[in-house]
């Protein structure tokens, strides 16, 4: 059909075809820069935490640090039989939530039982592990300084000993509320997954034990986020390339023929956080057929690369190496 | 045609945008591998032909003596290797097609290829024995696999000394096979020097009373004796490029100094005159360059420099350790091997003139001493001691394994080797 058109109409198809590709990358490419792609996690700024009323009094008579922050200056306790790590600013915890389709509410049972330390030190394989970062404001009660202490899970549930350790100075005592920060959850549906069906759900037993009172609110990660590939910044780039250089000196073999050659082949990996391969490909070859082949078949060979390193906020890396013999090792 | 052109430009504009999404991402270098022979698989039909075998066993040593490939025959190669994925780079398929005189048809595979990559017929002559057959096999192979000119038939010469015996002049061949005397004269003679065209070496005699500049033809048993002025006492030479001239260093009156020798007329023409110690001087292949060693600026610590003879500037190119000599241009001039002695051992060291990046390719407490280029550039000779005495080794031009030359009894002392050009 196109083919029929008078010949003076093509230029103006083909530049109305440029005009809204145009405007189609400038809308993708501000999108783009409105959600950069090295956030994947949205944070929510806590301010006040109260006591919920309908749920597991005996949990927050255990808990006080759940009390109302009005009131004069509570202590956070040190010896409950299992103990949150929420007071030290510089190094939140892990927190382990698991999926919430498993286990409906309804069937569920709130136990008063403190979960077993070996459970929460292995988390089930389904589980998901979101890491908490420092937010800017603090927790919430004020707390005397002199008992400011943390207080770490011991490994071995049997001989139950904890161990303190004392906690940082605290600069400033602003308090947040969780029921506040529910709401705004409520009122941004799309980006916290947040249904009806949510609310009022505790959060599993070991940790629902520990956040007696706080109701899941699982943070989203934006798909087409979720999908894009991640940079490393320049110092886990270099640890990582390090890591990598140890690692191909050990795999990758090159006919002695080729020493100290320029010749280079560029392949283009795609490997999950634990290093495992995903997917490879050969970008350009080198134009030697034997420095070609002991490439391809150091990939055919290989399953996983070294892992990438923990700060590595992605699901996955896409990168590519650039396989040069230059340097001599024998 | 205009039409299909537009087509083209829509259905490329319709890419645009997925090559906006293509965001950049992070590259790493990887420059260190491991570096091994090559495994090439050798077939020869009929299997047990007596002079065929002995043809095969030719060019297979002279194949491995390069360092680049690990030779199998065929059922070896299943046998060892049953499940490896790895087929062997190359495979050679030797079928003798006539008994006398002893003609063969070689066919060359690369890897997992159908189609041959070189084939040929080679017989044996008047002038090409059964082991010459060999060598031309595996100049041949190496030619057509790699690209690079074979060494099959090239040729070391270097000095040997028997216990409580005279140093003379050796030539071996490139297996290290056929070792022959080259001097014979009544003298002790040392530091031999190939002429570009391989036609000629020359060579020094010390004798009780002088020191003299010989020059033998490589194919004869007798040489010519070059006279200086008195007074003058010379060290070692080296051919020139067009070989009608010798770089030679002359003593006189304590000091060294570098000078040209011309062939015909006998005319000498100082090239260097220091008031410090010159010598080894050698011409890079377009004479545009002299390499030599001098202790100007500390005495008794050499170092090595380059004269450009066209612009008359030098240069000095080591200044690492406290004594480096024994420099030797690569074939197409762009390498300086030369020995520097680190941590009180001598090492073998290649400097790379466009980089100037040195590279140690010996190791080990023992001395390394002497290094001189393979024709093609790809191997080196040097004499070590290793295991005591003096003896020569072959490595490849990047280091790494090392192999023999020679089979001679341990009391021999093998040093100052030269390849043939």
């Amino acid at each position: 059909m196109l083919l029929q058109l008078p010949l003076w109409r093509y230029p103006a198809v083909v530049i109305f075809s440029v005009l809204m590709h145009g405007i189609l990358v400038l809308i993708l490419f501000s999108e783009y820069r409105r959600d950069p792609v090295s956030t994947q996690i949205e944070w929510f700024e806590l301010r006040e935490m109260q006591l919920p009323k309908k749920n597991n009094t005996q949990a927050s008579a255990s808990s006080p640090a759940m009390a109302p922050a009005s009131k004069k200056p509570e202590r956070i306790p040190v010896k409950s039989e299992i103990t949150v790590q929420d007071s030290k600013l510089d190094e939140l915890p892990t927190v382990i939530i698991p999926p919430v389709t498993k286990k409906p509410f309804a069937e569920k049972k709130l136990t008063k039982e403190p979960a077993s330390f070996s459970e929460l030190k292995t988390p089930p394989a389904e589980e998901e592990i979101i890491t908490l970062e420092p937010i800017q404001n603090p927790i919430p009660a004020e707390v005397i300084q002199e008992d400011m202490e943390e207080t770490l899970l011991e490994t071995n549930p049997e001989t139950s000993i904890q161990q303190t350790i004392p906690v940082l100075e605290e600069k400033s005592a602003s308090v947040f509320s969780l029921d506040e920060v529910l709401q705004q959850t409520k009122n941004f549906p799309k980006k916290t997954e947040w249904n009806e069906t949510m609310e009022g759900q505790a959060v599993s037993n070991s940790l629902g034990n520990l956040l007696s009172g706080i109701r899941m609110v699982r943070l989203s990660v934006p798909k087409k986020e979720e999908e894009q590939n991640m940079r490393l910044d320049s110092l886990d780039a270099q640890t990582y390339l390090q890591d990598l250089n140890h690692f191909f000196a050990q795999h990758w073999e090159v006919p002695l023929h080729l020493a100290e050659s320029e010749l280079t082949v560029v392949v283009r990996i795609r490997i999950d956080k634990a290093g495992r391969i995903e997917k490879t490909k050969i970008e350009t070859s080198s134009g030697d057929a034997e420095l070609d082949h002991s490439v391809s078949r150091l990939l055919k060979n290989l399953q996983s690369l070294p892992s990438l390193p923990y700060s590595y906020l992605g699901h996955f890396y896409e990168f590519g190496i650039k396989f040069t013999p230059r340097d001599l090792q024998f | 045609m205009l039409r299909l052109i537009i087509l083209l430009l829509l259905i490329v504009c319709g890419w645009c945008p997925s090559a906006v999404y293509a965001g950049p991402i992070d590259y790493f270098d990887i420059t260190r591998p491991k570096f091994k022979p090559l495994p090439v698989v050798i077939s020869m039909s009929p299997a047990n032909h007596l002079n065929g075998l002995y043809v095969q066993s030719v060019f297979q040593s002279n194949l491995e003596q390069t360092l680049f490939f690990q030779i199998f025959e065929e059922k070896s190669h299943a046998e060892k290797t049953p499940n490896s994925i790895d087929s062997p780079a190359f495979r050679m398929e030797m079928q003798i097609l006539q008994e006398k005189p002893l003609k063969f048809l070689f066919t060359l595979y690369g890897r997992e290829q159908e189609t041959p990559v070189a084939s040929g017929n080679l017989s044996e002559d008047k002038k090409t024995d059964l082991r010459q057959l060999g060598l031309q096999m595996a100049n041949t192979f190496i030619k057509n696999s790699l690209g690079f000119k074979g060494i099959a038939e090239s040729q070391i010469a270097y000095t040997s000394q028997k216990k409580n015996g005279r140093k003379n002049i050796m030539l071996s061949s490139y297996d290290g096979t056929n070792q022959q005397r080259f001097s014979y004269n009544l003298g002790s003679n040392n530091h031999a020097s190939w002429a570009f065209d391989n036609q000629n070496l020359l060579y020094t005699t010390f004798t009780r009373s002088n020191v003299q500049i010989a020059i033998q033809p490589s194919k004869r048993l007798r040489a010519s004796i070059l006279s200086f002025p008195d007074g003058t006492q010379p060290q070692g030479g080296s051919w020139s490029p067009r070989g009608d001239s010798i770089l030679i260093t002359l003593m006189t009156k304590g000091n060294s100094d570098i000078y040209s020798y011309q062939l015909k007329n006998r005319k000498l023409e100082r090239i260097l005159a220091w008031k410090s110690l010159e010598t080894s001087p050698s011409w890079s292949k377009d004479a545009s360059s002299i390499v030599f060693v001098s202790d100007s600026v500390r005495f008794q610590q050499p170092q090595i420099y380059i004269h450009d003879t066209t612009k008359n500037k030098t240069r000095r190119i080591t200044f690492r350790g406290k004594y480096n000599s024994s420099p030797r241009w690569s074939p197409d001039g762009t390498q300086i091997l030369y020995e520097g002695k680190r941590k009180g051992y001598f090492q073998i060291f290649k400097y790379t003139l466009s980089s100037n990046r040195h590279l140690q390719l010996t190791f080990g407490r023992f001395n390394s001493e002497k290094p001189d280029w393979s024709p093609n550039g790809k191997q080196i000779v040097f004499s070590s001691k290793r295991n005591g005495l003096s003896k020569l080794f072959l490595t490849s031009v990047h280091g790494g394994r090392m192999i023999r030359l020679t089979t001679t009894p341990k009391s021999v002392v093998e040093t100052n080797p030269v390849w043939s050009k």
